[in-house]
């Protein structure tokens, strides 16, 4: 009897309490403007200590990916480099295969 | 300093969502008179003067929906059913009339006197059963969840009473970067990235080598790589994992299903009990951020104030906080195999030997064990009871102690 009182088995959940249409609560919806206002700061903070054109171009980077939610563009527009890429011309041409696909403007 | 003291290596914290202490543990009194439960007498009035009696009739879920509020305004008039409120004590008589506001269906507010019966929550009732049930162990503010899990990580929620909270320039270090500044180890164990943490604000954008998931939690109980100090959050929310599976919300949070929660505090309880080096060495506690609005019979007492005020407009009510007393009463259970099989520590029901316990209890704890003199703390941390002498000198054999399947 006390011996199997020491054992409890762990309850099976039935399958139609998951509910991922439920509206969202205030604490999850108060998450979510924590972590917004995390970002933004983030992104804020970043912005002030942009001092060179390589800060600007890596944060100008970093958020175009996250913008656009893909690959960073592999194709570099001719005579953008002036001497320092030592990659031979053509090489990200060969690499890209996918279709540039947010090229307007 | 008892042997179980000496063996002491790691504390884990696991916190869980909204329930209060009568809720989930309050039908124990019935097998244990010791446990500051329910006798099956307590009432409320509803909103038409007719009398609402406790029952154990709570379900897993369906039931509390909409969410009963526990906000600051909400909960004093649970604690004070629309009276002067402060200094008085607390009657705990406006709870059912505060869930009426909600929806205003008079049947449907009378559930929230609902317990679950003992073997509705097999798992939080069997630890309560097998180790340390604290009678008197209240969340730290008379309001919300993030104010409340504040206490638990930084001892004060630096003058918040609500879900508003950036830490920035703040006085005190939360526990974990006390931890790693004295050359401790410490983590933050949320359950996956789309539940995250709910200190995300005030951890994760500095402190990213604080956190883990739960995945880490496990598999760091079984390489024997727990940190010294941890705190387990459950999944806050119903989503699909990564492969497209459904995760259940785990925290019990109304309305999410109170098994899932079950289950999560199963886990957490045989990631360590399977590994006994850990076992040995290792104080679990399970707690709840606060009540969720659901009704508890004892009146929170007064405490050290926190150094901190809220103003009138902060609290909503009209009359300011000094953070002088406590919210209502959460179900808090020690574990470990050197805590005497059902030990209660006995609350505000003993005025001789009974202690009174909150959340800026853990912090207070994990400092005075793991750093000694640590002085830059709330003085509501200073006071507060710490519980590491529940570790006995007798280590139970191993089939005293509860086992999961």
């Amino acid at each position: 009897m006390a011996k199997s009182e020491n054992v409890i088995r762990i309850p099976e959940l039935p399958k139609d309490a998951y509910n991922k249409h439920r509206p969202v609560s205030e604490l999850l919806w108060t998450q979510v403007e924590h972590l917004a206002a995390v970002v933004k700061t983030g992104i804020d903070n970043e912005r002030r200590a942009i001092r060179t054109e390589g800060q600007a171009s890596a944060f100008i980077k970093k958020y175009s990916v996250i913008l656009l939610h893909c690959e960073p563009a592999k194709k570099k527009p001719a005579g953008a480099t002036k001497g320092a890429s030592k990659k031979p011309a053509g090489a990200t041409r060969k690499a890209s295969k996918k279709p540039a696909r947010s090229s307007k403007g | 300093m008892t042997k179980g003291l000496d063996n002491l290596k790691h504390i884990v914290v696991l916190m869980m969502e909204n329930r209060s202490f009568d809720h989930m543990l309050g039908g124990l009194m019935a097998e244990n008179s010791r446990i500051n439960g329910l006798t099956g007498n307590e009432s409320n009035p509803d909103s038409s003067g007719q009398v609402a009696m406790v029952a154990a009739s709570a379900e897993y879920q369906g039931q509390l929906d909409p969410d009963p509020d526990h906000h600051f305004p909400g909960v004093n008039m649970q604690l004070f059913d629309g009276t002067a409120g402060p200094p008085a004590t607390p009657s705990m008589q406006g709870f059912v009339k505060s869930y009426f506001e909600q929806r205003r269906d008079l049947n449907h507010s009378r559930k929230i006197m609902y317990y679950f019966p003992p073997e509705k929550i097999p798992i939080l009732t069997g630890l309560a059963r097998n180790y340390a049930v604290f009678n008197g162990w209240f969340s730290s503010i008379p309001g919300p969840t993030l104010c409340n899990r504040a206490f638990a990580h930084y001892g004060t929620s630096f003058g918040e009473v609500g879900m508003n909270l950036f830490y920035l320039n703040v006085p005190y270090l939360s526990i974990y970067e006390r931890m790693l500044k004295a050359g401790r180890t410490s983590k933050l164990y949320y359950y996956d990235q789309q539940s995250s943490s709910l200190e995300v604000v005030n951890l994760l954008k500095n402190q990213p080598r604080l956190f883990g998931v739960f995945e880490d939690f496990v598999a760091d109980c079984k390489k024997n790589r727990l940190p010294d100090y941890c705190f387990v959050e459950p999944n806050y929310s119903d989503h699909e994992d990564d492969g497209g599976g459904e995760l259940l919300a785990s925290d019990q949070h109304p309305d999410h299903h109170v098994l899932a929660g079950e289950a999560f505090i199963g886990q957490v309880y045989k990631a360590i009990r399977n590994n006994p080096n850990l076992w040995k060495s290792t104080l679990l506690l399970v707690t709840y951020d606060e009540h969720g609005g659901i009704y508890d019979h004892v009146p929170p007492p007064t405490c050290t104030p926190d150094g901190f005020h809220a103003s009138a407009e902060a609290t909503g009510t009209g009359v300011p906080f000094d953070f002088d007393r406590l919210g209502v009463r959460v179900p808090a259970i020690a574990v470990s195999p050197w805590i005497p099989k059902g030990s209660v520590i006995a609350g505000p029901e003993d005025p001789i030997n009974g202690r009174v316990f909150e959340h800026a209890s853990i912090p207070a704890t994990v400092t005075n064990f793991f750093l000694g003199d640590y002085d830059n703390r709330s003085p509501r941390e200073k006071a507060a009871s710490t519980f590491l002498d529940l570790l006995s000198d007798q280590m139970r054999p191993e089939n005293d102690c509860l086992k999961l399947k």
